[in-house]
């Protein structure tokens, strides 16, 4: 059974960030707290209108709560991986559909970069839980998992690395236009190529950037969002699917399986079609991750993502413009909570010189574990 | 973390579940859990079996016979045990048996052929802890 509308019509009426970058005086708290402010102040709600609460990397909601000084009746926390972004946005949605909630303020604070936090070695909070089993062999780090789904995939569809390449420098160009970006300076493939390896075949630009940050999402039903300050941007359709069996080991399929599920039932329930979208927001830890996602979300046969990226449909101009704000690659890792504002602030326009034509209807898309799709559109379903 | 050993690189942690896979890599052998009741082969030692929920289980002995499913090279020190290995390969062996492990080749420089056949060859660290690497059959 599928879902083919969510009651209410959940949407975004307010979206909030804080710079990203080194922010050594602000905590995790500190950078929730700021993006919400600024999100609140975005919706033209005040902090007593909440009584739904989600927060995620932030360490304790009770703590964050009293912070805040409010008492919503729907609270939840969520692990510090960025695959909970879209699961954050799923159970607000919920909350809303049912009637459990009727204003939640999902809250993301992220102070890995000035606190050190690490994604592998023997300090790893992250990066591979559990994973200390194979450090007597030197494995650790996501960076080096996906290193290796990238190096079967290269033996297994004979995709290379100047491939990953056009990601990186795409992704870079985006971040050119994006004032709030870490990285301005554009790259070339040979940037990118000559670039030192960290888990090799992925080299340096293959990976996101870690940086201090917060991002704060305000979602409410159709109806209380025409009190607020600006457009809503409605949650079409949001699905989650999982390969937890087996998931200390890199899967045979690339995640492919609960991605094709998501896809089965995402498009009906936002009904619309692929070919309707304007543009893309897709989970890039590391750039073979966009690749899976594309193959498994099935914006392009499987096997062909690498010839796919390097017609350069992901480029703004493209054909699925992605990434329009530089994405974890260049703008900053803010483990998908910032590419879901970027596709609201596209649908509302605001995204200046970056900014995708006529942007109605986009799609994120994370491929992990759990994989997470939203479509986010200008009109209700 | 250098323990008094004298091996510098990590050490794993030995407790009531994994005891008896780490009694059997000293005695050379690669134990892993199977399921009474379904058959099913699984590396990680969880008590219950992740095919059919079952937790009535024993231990085998596995071949010791995979092929390379993937590999990385790490040129970023995580461990400073490593160091001097630097940079060192880390390979995703598809045991026969069907579970995947990390594992290392016996020499760590060079990736091998993804689709590689390999044999298991056990290499003791410490008096307590013996690895399990794999070279080319
Ligand atoms: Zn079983």
């Amino acid at each position: 059974m599928s879902i083919t509308s969510l009651a209410g019509r959940p949407a975004i009426v307010g979206v909030g960030t804080t710079p990203y970058g080194r922010l050594p005086e602000y905590d995790q708290y500190d950078l929730g707290a700021w993006a919400l402010k600024e999100a609140l102040s975005d919706s033209g709600l005040a902090l007593g209108d909440l009584d739904g609460l989600i927060v995620s990397r932030i360490g304790d909601y009770q703590r964050f709560g009293e912070m805040l000084g409010i008492n919503p009746r729907f609270t939840a926390q969520l692990p510090g991986q960025g695959r909970m972004a879209g699961i954050a946005i799923q159970q607000a949605a919920m909350a809303i559909a049912t009637g459990m909630a009727s204003v939640v303020a999902i809250v993301y604070g992220n102070n890995g970069r000035s606190s050190h936090d690490r994604y592998g070695g023997e300090g790893d909070q992250y990066g591979s839980g559990g994973a200390g089993q194979w450090f007597p062999y030197g494995m650790t780090s996501p960076g080096a998992l996906h290193a290796m789904l990238f190096e079967r995939h290269s033996a297994l569809y004979g995709t290379t690395s100047a491939q990953l390449a056009e990601i990186a420098v795409t992704f870079r160009q985006h971040a050119s236009l994006n004032p709030q970006a870490v990285m301005r300076d554009p790259i070339s493939i040979e940037t990118h190529q000559n670039s030192r390896f960290i888990c090799e075949p992925l080299h340096l630009f293959d990976y996101c950037l870690i940086n201090d940050g917060g991002v704060a999402l305000i979602i409410t039903s159709q109806d209380r969002a025409k009190d607020c300050r600006k457009k809503p941007v409605y949650i079409r359709g949001v699905e989650q699917a999982t390969a937890l069996a087996d998931s200390s080991m890199p899967p045979d399929d690339f995640w492919r399986k609960p991605m094709q599920s998501i896809s089965k039932r995402i498009y009906k329930q936002a009904d619309c079609s692929r070919d309707e979208l304007n543009a893309l927001m897709i989970y890039d830890n590391f750039t073979p991750t966009v690749l899976f996602s594309l193959e498994g979300y099935g914006f392009c046969p499987i096997g062909e993502s690498g010839p796919w990226v390097k017609e350069g449909h992901l480029r703004l101009g493209g054909r699925f413009p992605a990434n329009t704000s530089g994405g974890h690659l260049s703008e900053s890792y803010m483990q998908g909570w910032a590419l879901n504002v970027e596709a609201v602030r596209q649908i509302r326009g605001e995204c200046g010189d970056r900014q995708v034509e006529n942007a109605e209807l986009i799609q994120y898309m994370a491929a992990a574990p759990i994989c997470t799709s939203i479509i986010y559109g200008v009109l209700p379903r | 973390m250098i323990p008094s050993t004298g091996h510098a690189k990590p050490l794993p942690v030995i407790d009531r579940h994994n005891r008896t896979y780490w009694e059997g890599t000293r005695e050379h052998e690669l134990r892993l859990l199977a399921c009474d009741d379904c058959n099913h082969i699984r590396y990680q030692t969880f008590s219950t079996c992740p095919h059919c929920g079952s937790d009535r289980r024993h231990w085998i002995c596995a071949s010791g016979n995979g092929t390379v499913w993937s590999w990385t090279r790490f040129h970023k020190t995580y461990f400073p045990g490593f160091a001097t290995d630097m940079p060192y390969v880390v390979v995703v062996i598809e045991l026969d048996e069907g579970p995947k492990l990390f594992a290392n080749m016996v020499d760590m420089r060079v990736p091998p052929k993804i689709g590689t056949r390999v044999k298991a060859v056990f290499e003791a660290v410490t008096d307590d802890v013996t690895l399990v690497k794999f070279k080319p059959a």
